[in-house]
Formats: structure tokens, sequence, C-alpha cells
């Protein structure tokens, strides 16, 4: 192997140097709970006594128990609402607030706020709104003559409450992505396509929507995995009910592990967790990710 | 020169004084009740001085924290020396061994457990060992907005009213007539309108809410409760007695009208701002809420005991105590304090401040003269209701066991299901944790 060059080597050392805070903070942060978690998945431990070794057992009972089935299911739900509704929403606004128009650097800012904020007192906020008794949509809607609306009292109506708060929550960071990528796009393409006389509509479809296709895709994944991992918001609002309504993946593995004193099972179900993010990201780095054009000239 | 000498002695006093420091035992004491703290502070003091050598700093951390954060503490080993237990959670920590067994020290220091009521003390007694004495204990009744009574124009209730699951009897009358929708009407007039309920009779009825709820219920009509006995792995809800106050509790809220969902005071504003802010008449509360009472001051209130049901008039009895960790390093200093917590001087200043009950039965009278001239006037009925008390129910699975009981008795109280239906919902699903 060829010696680096003096120059090389100290570029190295500094490069290291360099990424050593953020290698730490991995490090410890992350590589090492997530390889505590997944020993502590094969055991039993109850926080106070030491872990008992019991194999794939804590595997078997979860995939036995409803509870966790149903909270997968929940899970998937709110996935499967939150991300297209929460993406398509905010290319629109995104695109809205690309273009000149007042008030534009206000809006942004409001689209923002929510987004900054604590997601618990968020969540806190919004069960005072939706309260079915007292609570500020439905006096409105008896204001109106409509009949209340038991946002998150009833089964049926709670969940697609909370996806509603979570979408407007973090509506603001995906405005904020896809308005880098809107304006990452070359005037010159688009002036060019004015040229030729292509409508809006096919400008959208056919420069604008492949030009951030990167941009899209990278959202998507994020969002996927961000939304399988929705915790705050149901806790703070509905502690995952009425009755198991609301009771999603995390909000489980929580309960197991620090109220049932199942560590051991909790650890598995964050395992399991990992495994099914993975599997999904995967499928989209197949299915879509190939669509995905990266050339922007 | 002379200077000098002072200098020498300064520095030997900070190294002397240093040194005193270090052999100092400092004690963790964690608690969740921010009404007590202050007599609590009072009695901690007094330990200091009397203990010069131990030094003793107080954790306050909020009842919905403070669960996680002790067994966080447990998986950390970091746990305070001494802490709050409560009957719900003690059977969770003493099965997993994460207490220290007082057995063996009350017998070397001849502790005169005879003082203290002995149901506390059963509550802290697993398998032969004893792993607290008692701090305190507490019963329920109900609070009252005298002015929202004298605005309907409806008498005080009385120590001898009465309810009963068929049609609710004078309690639910009662309530009906404190229940007013926007137009003023109340709950008994034929145009009442049950959606645009502006104030309700009664609030804070939640599954949750077992133990100054539908607990107390159950009891008064001849049920035996929720398990078989302490420790039992039997599930009784399916009593014919139970079963009816279940379906009676939720008339409170479907049929009668008399009380929102539990979504409506969960989510949003808990019961006690609700009834401060003068929304609801009337909230169950057992008698560790009357320090909260005092800062009640845009109405007068009371308080009257449980209506008499057919089974008579019962009252859940709990108390707490202090805990040990077991596997604190000051084992000697924690017992040290733990002995004067629970003795009688501490309990004597404690009481003075009238926050709890004293767990030594003769220091009632010193609380009770802690309210002499300040509301509430009756607060002696809560002394009264600890005459029938049921039985608490204890297991060491029941974190998980009431999180699915909770959960289907606020589906129930939404509506959505009937009593009998829930009681084989839960049975469903506790079958297995029980054993």
């Amino acid at each position: 192997m060829a010696r680096m060059s003096q120059k090389r080597k100290r570029e190295a050392i500094a490069g290291y140097l360099f990424i050593t805070p953020n290698l730490f903070g991995f490090l410890v942060f992350q590589l090492i709970p997530i390889a505590v978690a997944i020993v502590l998945g094969f055991t039993e431990w109850d926080l106070i006594n030491e872990p008992i070794w019991v194999g794939f057992s804590n595997y078997r009972n979860l995939l036995k128990d409803p509870v966790f089935q149903l909270s997968v299911r929940k899970t998937l739900y709110f996935v499967l609402v939150n991300v297209p509704v929460q993406s398509a929403l905010a290319l629109l606004i995104a695109i809205l607030l690309n273009r000149s128009i007042r008030f534009k650097n206000l809006i942004r800012t409001l689209f923002i706020v929510p987004w900054v904020s604590m997601a618990v007192a968020v969540g806190l906020t919004w069960t005072w709104i939706y309260n079915s008794q007292f609570g500020l949509l439905n006096e409105i809607l008896v204001k109106v003559g409509l009949d209340k609306i038991p946002w998150l009292a009833h089964p049926d109506w709670a969940m697609i409450s909370v996806i509603v708060v979570n979408i407007w929550q973090f509506l603001g960071f995906h405005i904020i992505i896809f308005l880098a990528g809107l304006q990452m796009i070359p005037r010159e393409v688009e002036e060019a396509a004015i040229v030729d006389g292509a409508s809006t509509l096919t400008r959208f479809f056919r420069i604008t929507l492949p030009l951030i296709s990167p941009v899209l895709f990278y959202d998507l994944i994020v969002n996927v995995i961000g939304t399988f991992q929705i915790f705050d918001l149901p806790y703070a609002m509905t502690g995952g009910g009425p009755g198991q309504a609301t009771r999603v993946y995390n909000l489980y593995l929580y309960q197991k592990g620090f109220q049932f004193l199942r560590m051991g099972e909790a650890s598995a179900m964050a395992v399991m967790l990992f495994i099914i993010i993975g599997i999904t990201t995967a499928f989209f780095f197949r299915v879509v990710g190939r669509r995905v054009n990266y050339d922007l000239t | 020169m002379r200077k000098s000498i002072v200098l020498l002695v300064l520095l030997a006093l900070v190294v002397v004084s240093g040194t005193a420091g270090a052999q100092k035992v400092t004690l963790r004491y964690m608690f969740w009740d921010q009404n007590q703290q202050e007599a609590y502070a009072a009695s901690i003091d007094e330990f200091m001085r009397l203990n010069p050598d131990i030094e003793v700093v107080m954790e306050l951390a909020e009842w919905n924290d403070y669960w996680t954060k002790l067994t966080t503490g447990m998986a950390a080993r970091n746990l305070p020396d001494v802490f709050w237990g409560h009957a719900a959670y003690f059977s969770a920590f003493v099965a997993r061994g994460a207490l220290l067994d007082l057995q063996p020290l009350i017998e070397r220091d001849n502790i005169d457990t005879s003082i203290y009521y002995q149901s506390l003390l059963d509550f802290w007694s697993y398998e032969g060992a004893q792993y607290g004495l008692a701090k305190d204990w507490d019963t329920i009744a109900f609070f009252y907005n005298k002015d929202l009574f004298d605005a309907a124009g409806v008498p005080y209730p009385s120590d001898d009213w009465t309810w009963n699951p068929q049609d609710g009897g004078e309690f639910v009358r009662t309530l009906q007539l404190l229940t007013l929708d926007d137009q003023g009407r109340n709950a008994l007039d034929p145009n009442f309108d049950p959606k645009k309920v502006v104030q309700y009779g009664l609030g804070d009825i939640g599954g949750a809410n077992m133990q100054a709820g539908w607990l107390n219920f159950v009891w008064m009509n001849g049920g035996t409760g929720v398990l078989d006995k302490p420790y039992g792995s039997k599930l009784v809800m399916n009593e014919p007695e139970c079963i009816e106050v279940l379906q009676f509790w939720s008339d409170l809220v479907n049929k009668y009208h008399v009380a929102p969902p539990p979504e409506a005071t969960v989510a949003g504003g808990s019961p006690w701002d609700l009834f401060t802010a003068g929304r609801f008449a009337m909230v169950p509360a057992g008698s560790w809420m009357l320090t909260a009472g005092r800062s009640i001051e845009t109405f007068s209130w009371d308080v009257v005991g449980m209506p008499w049901g057919p089974a008579g008039r019962y009252s859940a009895f709990n108390g707490l105590a202090h805990n040990i960790y077991a596997q604190t390093p000051h084992q000697e200093e924690a017992w040290r304090l733990l002995k004067w917590l629970e003795g009688y001087e501490s309990q004597k200043i404690v009481a003075e401040y009238g926050c709890v009950f004293p767990a030594i039965g003769e220091l009632v009278p010193t609380f009770l003269e802690a309210y002499a001239g300040r509301d509430p006037e009756n607060v002696a009925v809560y002394n009264d209701m600890a005459e029938n008390t049921g039985t608490w129910p204890m297991h060491v699975n029941w974190n998980e066991i009431f999180d699915i009981i909770q959960r289907e008795l606020d589906m129930m109280l939404q509506g959505f299901v009937d009593a009998e239906t829930t009681v084989a919902n839960i049975e469903m699903q506790v079958g297995h944790l029980l054993q």
C-alpha cells in the first residue's frame, strides 16, 4: 500500500477530528443504546432485578399479543393517512409560497411556528380545542347550528383528529424542504417552457415534479420513518384511548417498558420497529427510488 | 506574624469543617404532593436539627411523572433513599424486591406499631414482611359548590342522603337540579337539551377514578370490588351488584346527563379545574384534596359524605407510607428518617398544617383543629367515612390490569357499550395477568 503523503495524513487527521464530536454523540446516544436494546430484547427485565436470558420468547409473546397486533395496524393507518396528505398539502403550499405573494415571510413563519413548538404542548392545546363538551371547535359548530362532534371522545374520530394535528404541526418542516427543492429548479428551464407555450399543469408535471423528485423522495423517506415513530401527540392527547383507538406502536412500547415493567418486551418491540422501518425504507428505495431523477440539467 | 496565625487558624477551621461536612450523609427524599411540601419541610428541618449528621434533600416529582421516575431510577440504580409509597403501586415494587424489609429494624428498635390504624399497617405487609409503617390516611367524600346550590334553589345535601342503582334516588335528583343547559333549564325540565349543557351536577367519574369514584359505589351496592381478595387471582367485577353499579355510572352520563363523559374532563381541563371554575356543582374528592381546596376564593364550598346505598355507606380507605429503597447505601440513616417521619412528633407537626389525616389516631383532633374557622365546615365527615371501608385491590400486575379496566370503563362511560359487555371485555383481557 502506498504511504500517504504528509499532507494527506494531516488532512485525514483533521477530518476525523472534525467528526469526533458527532461520532462520540452517535456512539453514546445511538449505537450503544441500540446494541443494548438488541441484547435486552432477548431477556426478561423488570428494571429492578438483573435481566434473565429468555431467547426469542419476547418475540413469540408479542406476535401472539392482540394489543401488539392492534398497535401495528393503528400505526400503519397513521402512516398511510398522514404521509400522503401531509406531503401533498406541503407541496401545494410550497409552490404557492415560491411565487411572489404578499406577506410571504409572515405566512412562512406561521407555518414554521407549530413545528418548532413542543409536541406535548401542542397536543395539550389541541385537547382543549377538541374537547367535546367545552372545546372551541364544538362551540363554533353549535354557534353555526351544527351538532357537536366527539373529536377525541369517539373511537371512530379520535385517530383522525390526532392525525390532523400531526399534519398541521409538521407541515412547516415539509414546506421548507420543498421550498428548497423548488428554488433549485433553474429559471431558464421554466422560462423556456413558458416560451414554448406549455400550460401550468404541463409545466408542473413535466418540469417541476421531475426536477424536485430527489427532494420529494428524501421527504417521503424522512416522513415515513418519522411517522412510524409517532409518540408525543397521542401520548399527550389521548393516552391511546378512547379504548384502544389511538394506541400506536411507540405508545404501547413505552407503556410496556415503563408502566408494566416489561423492559425486555419493550426492547424487542423497538428492534421489531427498526426492522419494520428498515423493510419499508428498502421497499421505497426499490420501487420509488429508481424513478427519481438526479439530473438537474 | 499575627496575620499569618489568624490565616492559619482560619485555614484549619476550613479544613476541619470540610471534613465534618464530608462525614455528613445526604439522603434523597422523593414525594409527589406539592400541597404537603410545606408541612414536610418543617418536619424535616426539625429532623435535621436533631440529627446534624444527616442532610435531607427533598425532591418533588408530580404524580404523573413520579412512578416513571421511580422505575427508571431503579433501572439506573439511582433512587431516592426514602420515598412515598402508594397502595396501587406498592405491590409491583415489593414483589420485585425494590423495597427494604423493615421488620428486623422494627423489632430491633421496639417500635410500638399499636399507635397506627391496623388496616394501614396491613397495606405494607407482603408475605410476612413489613415494608412501611403509616404516614397518613384518606377517605372519600363529595366537595360541593354552595353558591351553585343556592343559585338553583336546591337545599344543601344532608349527611343521610341516599342513592340506588335503579332510579338513582335522592342523589341523582339533586344532580339533575344542578345540571343546566345553555338556556338555564335543569335536567328535569322536559325541554332540557343534553347536548348543550353548561353546568354539570357531577364531575370526575372517569374509569381512571376508581379510588374516589365507581369502586365506592360497588361496595355500597353490596359488591366485593375488583379482585376476590388482596393479591387474589379472581376478577369479581362480574358480580351482578358490580355490573348494576357500572351501568348506573354509565347512566349518570348517558341517561341522566348529569355528568360529562370522561373525555371531556380527561382531555382539556382536569375535573378539579372545572370544579373550581364553577362548571361542576360537585366532585368526589379524597381528603388529600382539602389543602388544594384552600385556594378556592370565588365561591364558598363544603363537604358531604357519600350518599347511603342499598348496602350502606362505604369509602375507599387508603394511606401512604414512606418506603426505603432496598439498595440504599445509607440504610441506617434512611431508617432513622423513616422512624422520625412516621413517629408522633413529626405526624403532629404535619397534622397542625391540616394537609393529611395523621396515621396516628390520637392526632386526628389536632388535624381537625387546623380547620377551625375556615372552609369546609363539615371536614369531620372524612373521619366518619372511615367507619365502613372496602378492600383495596392489590396485585403484582396491577398497573397492567388497571390500564385495561380504565380503558374499557371509559368506553362504557362514553356510551358505546353496556356494563355487561364491558365487564366481559375486561375479563377476557386480564385473564392471563391474574395468574
